[in-house]
């Protein structure tokens, strides 16, 4: 029978370390889909996810049962995501939903609606993966972050509470608020490319 | 049951959508959805969303994650080990009592830089590799560096005549004369043969004392026991280039490491897929088998043979089947195989009497899979094939087997190599055709093996076809190429060399952990992939290490003899 996660962590912390390759071989894709899709960077996404291994490895005896690794791992990496590059705003799109995008009062869904007349943006918008990252891009961080860790990487509500130190209430406003914008923002993105 | 507003069904769709339903809510939201129109309008919109959302791609980790990984942590450790010397040596200073220092001091200052330096410096270890099967009391000490000190090796020589040892021509095995990938060059390496004296069977660190320490210390199994045919399999994978024989060697001990406690490998994620146990054991043992190892030797690689054997005949069911789900069909037909040649290739009778009614019944119940249209496996032509290289193990360890069963399956495989060969079909869909196609010849390469040594004209060209195909790396096609590579070295003549070089490149230069110098955990194994993603690694590195087995030119598997 397979050990569990926290099992080799524990003989990992006893000084095992091909447990701890066991959970790499584990945890390595959906770490590095973690970050690809908030990325959308794969060498950029192996480098996160490396250094979150390393981390794991520096701070093993951090590490407490009573926690899921997986949550445990991915705190980490969110972390990581938070301190390289959300501060650079690497993901566009931090406005709120409801609030005015400029002086003269345009509301977000008109900004998104603009932004889909920009030949610049627009240039493969006939493809559909294409648009469906846009619209994701254009979350704001801590909604794509949520809808990510719940959507792709199978996080119940709780984990993702965990993973981020917010109410699981929380969570739930943020997935609805994610799911909410990318239902209008690609509403009016077939809307633009029929009457195109 | 309480009513739910249009509000909190939104909300409830939106759970939905992000893969969170909330079940103890759902009767409410069906209810609700019967009546209200916007809302069955609205969840039609996040179905359509949540579609979408699911065909962003996912990636798999490039082959050199790990190694990166490994490599950087290693650098860490060095890191950390110079760092707690720094400070035990800045601690040191502070040493007050100055006659205790006086003594003291230096003395520790050199200890430490001693420590340092057996740490920090690389440490060549002799680290003796189990090997194929052979001759008892061979071994190779293999070393790597390009200017090696030949005299200091010829004086070790001398002063050892009872190991009869010998230098062989650094140069003698030309590197293959491809592009090589473009990371680290293949190593040139130099080997001596060392005969140990008749009465030993391992080497002891004594004999090697005069000798400049080598990276590696190839040990064949040796030992009474293997077969005429395990023996000429050594023979044969000796004779091959060293960079051939390395890559076999550290995906045998790969195996080797991850067989658990009672001999079987585990399915492990694989299993999702639908792959069993059974399925992986019988594709490792069977690895491990064309490399040489048999039931009956007496090494540690033929003890785990000899294992997973046995544990393949305590997973046999009543009705001689071994496994149940998708892949239920291969599991047979890798368990036969296994079985059947473990019979073969093992000349103990206590042995043979075990793995023969395991094998009579393996093989009947394999044959009552076969369709009526002569096709196994839902009528698909790869296990078409594997089924009948499993008919073929199964009449090589001495079962008769019917002629129809041969007849109906090729008769089969003929039709369906014309319908999907089709213009038509590969018009409308190139890329299934494509892949239809070469599933379709490598299974005829297969079914050539033995029905048709000759193969005839249709069979000659598909196996050329075949072989010109280029062996793209990331379709992780390791069945096929392992297919591929037996008919064509039986079959195809001037392009058999072609096909060689390429695939040696490939695979030689994606295993695991072999361009690194210090061990990965994955050292020497393939990583699973493209088709095979699904496989898990020890498939893989089973497939893999196959192939390149079977590129030495002399498969004892199937029936085959040279």
């Amino acid at each position: 029978m397979a050990k569990s996660d926290a099992q080799l962590m524990a003989d990992f912390q006893r000084g095992n370390e091909s447990a701890f390759a066991e959970l790499v071989a584990r945890h390595k894709t959906p770490l590095i889909n973690f970050f690809y899709k908030l990325l959308w960077d794969r060498h950029l996404a192996e480098d996160c996810s490396q250094e979150v291994f390393c981390r794991v490895f520096r701070h093993r005896n951090d590490y407490v049962p009573s926690a899921g690794f997986s949550t445990y791992l991915y705190r980490i990496g969110r972390n990581l995501w938070i301190d390289r590059y959300r501060a650079q705003k690497h993901a566009p799109g931090t406005i709120s939903m409801d609030a005015d995008v400029d002086d003269e009062g345009h509301t977000r869904g008109e900004f998104l609606a603009a932004r889909q007349h920009d030949p610049s943006y627009r240039s493969e918008v006939s493809d559909e993966i294409t648009r469906l990252k846009g619209a994701l891009d254009g979350l704001a961080p801590e909604l794509k972050e949520t809808l990510i860790l719940v959507k792709y990487q199978g996080l119940k509500y709780n984990e993702a509470a965990d993973v981020q130190g917010i109410p699981v209430g929380t969570v739930r406003s943020r997935i609805h608020a994610a799911i909410e914008q990318l239902r209008i923002t690609l509403q009016i993105d077939v809307r633009q490319t029929e009457d195109a | 049951m309480r009513k739910l507003s249009c509000e909190e069904i939104k909300s409830l769709l939106s759970d939905k959508a992000a893969g969170c339903p909330d079940e103890s809510l759902a009767g409410a939201l069906e209810l609700h959805l019967n009546d209200c129109d916007e809302c069955r309008a609205y969840a039609a919109e996040l179905e359509g969303l949540a579609e979408g959302l699911e065909k962003l791609e996912s990636v798999e980790p490039s082959s050199s994650f790990d190694m990166k990984l490994y490599a950087r942590l290693h650098g860490e450790k060095a890191v950390q080990k110079a760092t707690a010397f720094t400070i035990i040596a800045a601690y040191l200073k502070r040493l007050r009592h100055i006659e205790l220092g006086a003594a003291v001091y230096p003395l520790t200052l050199i200890c430490i830089a001693y420590i340092m330096w057996s740490f920090i410096s690389p440490r060549k270890e002799l680290s003796v590799e189990p090997r194929f099967g052979g001759p008892h009391g061979q071994l190779l000490l293999v070393y790597e560096e390009p200017e090696l000190n030949l005299i200091a090796i010829d004086k070790a020589i001398s002063q050892r005549p009872d190991l009869h040892a010998s230098v062989a021509d650094p140069y003698k095995e030309p590197l293959p004369d491809v592009p090589l990938p473009a990371f680290e060059p293949l190593p040139i390496t130099t080997e001596i043969a060392v005969e140990l004296p008749p009465q030993r069977r391992e080497p002891s660190i004594d004999d090697f004392q005069h000798f400049p320490e080598p990276p590696r210390m190839i040990v064949p199994s040796g030992g009474p026991g293997g077969t005429t045919l395990a023996s000429s399999r050594f023979s044969t994978i000796r004779n091959s280039p060293s960079h051939l024989r390395i890559a076999i060697s550290q995906g045998i001990q790969w195996l080797s490491r991850n067989q658990r406690e009672d001999g079987s490998w585990q399915a492990g994620e694989a299993a999702r897929a639908g792959y069993t146990d059974v399925e992986i054991t019988s594709a490792a043992t069977l690895a491990m088998m064309q490399a040489g190892f048999t039931a009956s030797g007496r090494d540690e690689t033929s003890l785990s043979v000899r294992k997973s054997l046995m544990w393949l005949v305590k997973q046999q069911k009543p009705d001689g089947t071994f496994a149940a789900g998708p892949r239920k069909a291969q599991a047979q037909a890798f368990a036969s195989i296994a079985l059947c040649e473990g019979l073969r290739l093992s000349d103990r009778e206590i042995l043979r009497a075990r793995f023969r009614p395991a094998i009579q019944q393996a093989v009947t119940a394999l044959l009552r899979m076969q369709s009526d249209t002569g096709a196994w496996g839902g009528d698909d032509p790869e296990m078409t094939a594997l089924a009948l290289m499993a008919t073929g193990s199964a009449r090589a360890a001495g079962l008769s087997i019917e002629q129809e069963t041969y007849d109906k399956a090729i008769a089969w495989l003929d039709n369906f190599r014309e319908e999907m060969t089709s213009p038509e079909l590969a018009a409308v869909e190139p890329k299934a055709g494509t892949v239809m196609k070469s599933v379709t010849y490598a299974a005829i390469g297969k079914a050539a093996l033995f029905v048709d040594r000759s193969g005839g004209e249709s069979v000659q060209k598909s196996v050329t076809d075949l072989v010109n195909a280029p062996i793209v790396w990331e379709s992780g096609d390791f069945f096929r190429w392992y297919g591929a590579t037996l008919a064509a070295y039986r079959l195809s003549g001037e392009n058999w060399q072609n096909w060689r070089t390429n695939l040696l490149v490939e695979l030689i230069g994606k295993q695991a952990g072999m361009l690194v110098k210090g061990n990965t955990p994955e050292q020497g194994s393939w990583p699973p992939h493209g088709i095979c993603r699904e496989s898990g690694r020890t498939y893989t590195t089973a497939m893999a290490i196959l192939t390149l087995t079977a590129s030495c030119g002399h498969s004892p598997l199937y029936g085959g003899s040279k």
